[in-house]
């Protein structure tokens, strides 16, 4: 890696964070997993166990989790699947190089890497398919090299000379999307230039008066919270990757975070963003909180997906850290109860800062990550047990639990939850605690490290969610499940898990996460991640059937082109394309994101 | 061999038999067996733990929760805000009429009610049948499926035993009950109607136009009893019990109001089961004869039940009950149409899809129906009998041996054609053909009819004597209509080209425009027509009921099912000129006018049956006019 330290004209009010993620991502990150090298599922004789020191399950032993996998997995731990231990530089195709950008990339003292490791940790997201191809084989096309620009002005700098000498740029912000939205086409010719913003990472200022701060784009998520809660103030923009993925990325894919009633999405953050492109930048002139002059560029831009330029700086909104923070839980008979009660409170407006409810076999996963007599007290949980079924007659096969986050004064987080209680007990819910409450919300930031330890056992496994009107929910979850146990069993796959549950509210639907898994242990299957990827788009066709969206927030990227036209009709798709078109006329950014091929070649 | 019956022997009750059906065996089993040596109140009584159904969510309502429920939805809410807006009338009063409307419709299905039917039904069962078979496979299949989506039980319509036939098969064998839409007509009858809505029947008006506030009752209500995922829906799609015997054309009013919540994206697939039911002898085989002359029939009544019963002491031989293979609504519609129109809107804004394709999925239920039931002996004798193929028993034998071969190669199923089992037909319907000295006649209708009743008859006057001649030979031809689809195909090819020797595309397009015509008579999906064809022109050329000159030209071969479709398929076509010649006359034209007034309602195909035959007897052609296909009138108008 060549680095050149100096920044010029560094502005000197900027606040400069402690990056977490290094710019050698390898010395922290796994080269082909999620997460922190240090942190992963393992084998400790009998039982599942989880390494490090990171997380409140890390270092303890999970003795219900095998047994779980084997009743619903039919997971056998005597055989492994085989897998590369190491990043093998022989494989990695030969960078194309660009002689000329080379030379005026050096000239720019933009620092830049040419290194096999640096350019594959940059060439996937965390696709089942990516991670997949990570173990077993190679990309068969990745960056040519990655460029680390340092502000602002080096991005301009970069994308001009990149249009002028006809280089084709991939942002990069933390590499988690889910849509392979950072792999590179596969026949792209010229060279290819991974924009890598982590050394974008600057909060710029933080404007208390009018509760905002300007970011550089590269920032990641932990960083962000972290300074402006020293200073006592939070964006609130909590997605599950929010340990890895950066301000841009999450503007890039028009992406939500868990606290999303209380703070909104992105696209309610954001108030305002610069976006370089091959043409020039794009931005406001103004920093308001509101404007009425025609469409919205704003608009444009979010969710744009590396399509259309480098975002390099956003605005957000910023609020006071809130006096009170409490978690909740509550168990409902069955799914379609819970169902009704999250409408009722989004009905009545009620805004938790999180509300998700999960169905009966999420529920039962959760149990199978249970630690022993650890930090919530299993005889307390028993008695809950029993009280649930032998007094409430629920059945342990049927009952889903919601989880909820409370935040505000403590007389409002009170206040709220008493009432949020009365509305579940109209559906039947009864609270189940603040512990299994938090625990749900812990569990999601190790499921990542979860699939990688399935997959060493031939399980494949992938989340996808969508976005419905309220009366379909239901229908749609159910419809959702039957499909995927039809395509199995067209399939002769007799061991899969599909999951799903509500993890937004809107005034006018909600949203829905799903996980699916299968082991293709038994199955003689030459290609199982094909087969995984029929399952998936079988699921989100009946997604469409049923009333759902394309995508709630992980976006479009390559998986899901299929659907655009149906998604936004087919003149609409072309006036993207025409956009496209105007502000990036030498296709630059050929990313190959959103538009189906079929309709970018017009 | 096909279509042999394996465990045969009249001596000893035959409890199980099996058909060949293109691979798959057909295992029936006998229904009444136990019925006969355990008691029939233990049967009842037994504990009934029906198979794990379908969960749609929330658990399923009772019944008298399910109707505040409909009242409550956003469908009837939304209409009676429409209704009370455009017609300046309160709420109120909507809100009183949707609820009477829908006591009127609802069931009311309790365990207990359908014990105590099950037990009259056995005793009945045993009275009036020697035994009633189902295949054993087909009711595995739709234990099957009830885990994973709604089902349609679609059974064919010929007696309204149809209707307590599958409710006690579906106890006998602890499948779920089914619920049942059933005609207004039964729901007069005193007591009977209630009984039958705590069996499950629910009730539907025959039309309700524009009646908007019936028309949502009746899809909410519909659509809940399938959500509510542990009833099977039942209903005939023929709309009525087909008095001719031939399959009649499909209403497609509920399926559409069904197959919605597909398209709708509300469930994930619909399975519809296909059944057959086929009876040795029809329960209504005289009053049908009197309704087809344009008698009409008495309405519903408990007390007429009751004499009818009375009445029925005469043995009925066997029923046969066939689960076809079931198909997926999903599967079926990929291939037509396309679902994203119908899911913009919220689930209660209705949309249906074109009525093309509702009515090519009800053909293939009636295809299916024909392809896979069992068909009793006696449709083939009377075939023979009423084409004058042969009035002798030696003859008798011989012909419908050779019939049954036919069908048996084209992979339907018959019953044996054994002598005895002709002997013990033959005894069956002695009220319809008389054996004397090996020589086959029709019995003449004994009973005049009363003055009165013939007076009854709506639109002309018949006379006694037509009567008497009509009545044994509609009568019989009930019974030979239900071979006729059997047959079709291959004598439609040899009448054209009996009629005239044609290339084979004339003959490919002769024998598609025939079938078109005859589309209401004889369940036709048009698409696939041509496959029909090449199907057909195949069997016929193995048989030698065609051959082809060296010019490439068609002949029919002087075989012997030559006259049979001469005999059988020519009143069709004599309907059609027929009534074209009768149209051509001035009075008939005015008389045409009044009857069918616009429409074809549901009694003037009748009144003008009487009519035709009339008229018929006049032209001296009520030979080939024993029974006019009814529809065939229909169409030709
Ligand atoms: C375990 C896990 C949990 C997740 N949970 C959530 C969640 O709760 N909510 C949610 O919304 N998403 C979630 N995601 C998806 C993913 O984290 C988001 O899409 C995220 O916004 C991606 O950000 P990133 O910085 O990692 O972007 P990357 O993956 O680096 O890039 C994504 C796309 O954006 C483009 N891009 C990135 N930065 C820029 C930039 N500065 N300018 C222009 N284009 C750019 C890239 O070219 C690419 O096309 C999750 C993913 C994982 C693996």
């Amino acid at each position: 890696m060549e680095c050149e330290t100096p920044i010029e004209g560094e502005d000197k009010s900027a606040i400069k964070t402690d990056a977490t993620v290094p710019q050698s991502r390898q010395n922290l990150l796994k080269w082909n997993g999620w997460g922190y090298k240090d942190s992963f599922f393992y084998r400790a004789d009998d039982v599942a166990a989880f390494s490090g020191n990171r997380y409140p399950l890390s270092g303890h032993h999970l003795p219900g989790f095998f047994q779980w996998a084997k009743d619903v997995l039919n997971v056998d731990l005597s055989i492994t699947v085989p897998k590369k231990e190491a990043l093998r530089e022989d494989e990695v195709p030969k960078p194309i190089i660009n002689e000329d950008f080379m030379n005026n990339i050096k000239e720019a003292k933009i620092m830049h890497s040419l290194a096999p490791d640096d350019r594959v940790f940059r060439a996937h997201g965390h696709t089942v398919r990516e991670i997949h191809t990570l173990r077993t084989s190679m990309f068969p096309r990745i960056p040519d090299i990655v460029l680390w620009p340092k502000n602002h002005d080096e991005v301009v700098k970069v994308v001009s000379l990149a249009n002028r000498l006809n280089v084709v740029i991939i942002p990069f912000g933390g590499g988690t999307n889910v849509t392979g939205a950072l792999e590179c086409p596969e026949h792209e010719q010229r060279c290819i230039a991974s924009l890598d913003t982590s050394q974008m990472n600057r909060i710029l200022w933080i404007d208390e008066e009018n509760l905002l701060c300007r970011c550089e784009a590269g920032i990641i998520g932990q960083d962000l919270e972290r300074s402006l809660q020293k200073k006592g103030f939070t964006v609130g923009h909590e997605p599950d990757s929010i340990e890895f993925s950066s301000l841009g990325g999450w503007v890039a894919t028009r992406a939500s975070g868990m606290k999303k009633s209380i703070y909104g999405n992105i696209e309610d953050l954001l108030v305002h963003v610069t976006l370089v492109t091959s043409l020039g930048v794009i931005q406001r002139g103004y920093q308001v909180p509101r404007v009425s002059s025609g469409p919205d560029l704003h608009e444009l831009i979010i969710g744009s997906e590396g399509l259309l330029g480098v975002i390099t700086e956003v605005s957000l909104k910023i609020r006071p850290l809130p006096e009170c923070q409490k978690h909740g839980s509550l168990v409902f008979p069955d799914f379609d109860s819970g169902v009704l009660c999250l409408r009722e409170v989004a009905r009545r407006r009620l805004k938790p800062a999180s509300i998700r409810l999960m169905d009966n076999d999420q529920f039962k996963f959760g149990h199978a990550l249970k630690v022993p007599g650890g930090y919530f007290g299993s005889f307390k949980e028993t008695m809950q047990k029993l009280y649930l079924t032998k007094l409430k007659g629920f059945d342990l096969n049927k009952l889903s639990v919601a989880t909820l986050l409370f935040e505000g004064t403590r007389k409002e987080v009170n206040d709220l939850e008493k009432e949020i209680n009365e509305i579940a007990a109209k559906f039947n819910g009864i609270p189940a605690g603040e512990e299994n409450g938090k625990r749900g919300y812990l569990l999601t930031f190790v499921i990542a490290y979860i699939r990688d330890f399935g997959m060493d056992y031939h399980n494949l496994a992938e989340s996808f969610e969508t976005s419905v009107p309220w009366s379909k929910v239901s229908s749609l979850c159910r419809n959702v499940k039957l499909c995927i146990q039809r395509e199995c069993a067209a399939r002769n796959i007799k061991y899969y898990y599909i999951t799903c549950r509500v993890t937004q509210s809107y005034d006018a639907g909600a949203c829905i996460y799903f996980y699916l898994s299968f082991n293709y242990a038994s199955l003689t299957l030459t290609d199982p991640m094909a087969i995984y990827e029929e399952l998936e788009a079988k699921a989100r066709d009946e997604i469409l059937r049923s009333g759902g969206s394309i995508s709630h927030h992980h976006g479009v990227g390559k998986i899901r082109q299929k659907w655009m036209p149906h998604s936004v009709s087919p003149l609409g798709l072309t006036t993207l394309q025409a956009i496209k078109k105007h502000l990036d006329p030498k296709d630059i950014f050929a990313c190959g994101n959103l538009i189906p091929p079929t309709h970018s070649k017009l | 061999m096909t279509n042999m019956r394996l465990a045969m022997g009249d001596q000893h009750h035959p409890n199980s038999t099996s058909f060949q059906d293109g691979g798959a065996n057909h295992q029936y089993r006998s229904v009444l067996k136990t019925r006969k040596t355990t008691s029939d109140l233990m049967w009842s009584l037994q504990p009934w733990q029906p198979s794990h159904t379908f969960r749609m969510g929330s658990p399923s309502l009772l019944p008298s929760k399910l109707v505040p429920h409909v009242l409550s939805s956003p469908r009837v809410n939304n209409v009676i805000d429409q209704l009370s807006e455009e017609n300046r009338c309160s709420k109120k009063i909507l809100e009183k009429q949707a609820a009477a409307m829908l006591e009127e419709m609802a069931h009311n299905q309790k365990m207990c009610s359908i014990r105590l039917f099950g037990i009259c039904l056995a005793k009945l069962g045993k009275l009036l049948y020697r035994d009633i078979y189902v295949n054993r496979d087909g009711i595995e299949q739709v234990r099957s499926l009830i885990p994973h989506g709604p089902i349609l039980l679609l059974p064919s319509h010929r007696s309204y035993a149809d209707f307590l036939l599958m409710s006690v098969i579906s106890f006998h064998y602890h499948l779920p009950m089914p619920v049942i839409a059933a005609g207004m007509d039964f729901m007069n009858m005193k007591m009977m109607g209630e009984l039958m809505r705590q069996a499950g029947a629910f009730f539907i008006r025959r039309s309700f136009g524009s009646d908007r506030l019936y028309k949502t009752i009746f899809t909410e209500y519909v659509q809940q009893l399938i959500m509510q995922g542990d009833h099977p829906l039942e209903f005939f799609l023929e709309g009525t019990r087909s008095r001719s015997g031939k399959a009649l054309p499909p209403k497609l009013g509920l399926l559409s109001t069904v197959l919605e919540l597909y398209l709708k994206g509300i469930v994930n697939d619909i399975f519809v089961v296909p059944v057959h039911i086929s009876y040795d002898r029809t329960l209504e085989e005289s009053l049908y004869a009197y309704e087809l002359l344009g008698i009409p029939k008495p309405p519903e009544s408990t007390r007429g039940l009751m004499k009818a019963l009375s009445k029925l002491q005469e043995p009925h031989g066997d029923i046969h009950v066939t689960f076809c293979p079931h198909f997926s609504v999903r599967e079926f519609f990929s291939s037509w149409i396309d679902c994203s129109p119908h899911i913009m809107s919220p689930h209660f804004i209705s949309s249906v899809a074109e009525q093309t394709v509702m009515a090519e999925l009800a053909t293939k239920v009636l295809q299916s129906q024909l392809k896979h039931g069992v068909l009793p002996i006696f449709p083939l004798v009377s075939a023979v009998v009423l084409y004058k193929e042969a009035m002798d028993l030696k003859c008798l034998t011989e012909r419908v041996s050779y019939l049954t071969q036919l069908a048996a190669w084209q992979g339907y199923h018959i019953t044996t054609c054994s002598e005895a089992e002709l002997e013990r037909v033959l005894a069956l319907h002695s009220n319809i053909l008389e054996v004397k000295d090996g020589r086959l006649s029709l019995v003449k209708e004994r009973e005049p009819l009363e003055p009165a009743s013939l007076s009854r008859s709506r639109g002309h006057v018949l006379l006694q004597s037509t009567v008497q001649k009509a009545i044994p030979s509609i009568r019989l031809q009930h019974y030979a209509n239900q071979c006729l689809h059997i047959f079709l195909d291959p004598c439609l090819l040899i009448l054209i080209a009996n009629c005239n020797p044609v290339p084979k595309d004339v003959l490919r397009e002769e024998y598609r425009w025939l079938r078109m015509l005859l589309s209401l008579e004889f369940p036709t999906m048009l698409e696939f027509l041509d496959d029909e064809f090449k199907r057909c022109v195949d069997f016929v050329f193995q048989r030698d009921l065609l051959f082809r000159d060296e010019n490439g030209i068609y002949h029919a071969s002087a075989s012997p099912l030559l006259n049979f479709a001469m005999a059988a398929f020519r009143p069709f076509l004599t309907t059609f000129a027929l009534v074209c010649h009768m149209l051509a006359m001035r009075s008939m034209f005015q008389w045409m006018a009044e009857s069918f007034s616009g429409h074809i309602s549901e009694s003037s195909p009748c009144a003008s049956m009487g009519h035709v035959y009339i008229e018929a007897e006049k032209l001296g052609e009520e030979d080939c006019l024993e029974t006019l296909p009814l529809t065939a009138l229909a169409t030709s108008v």
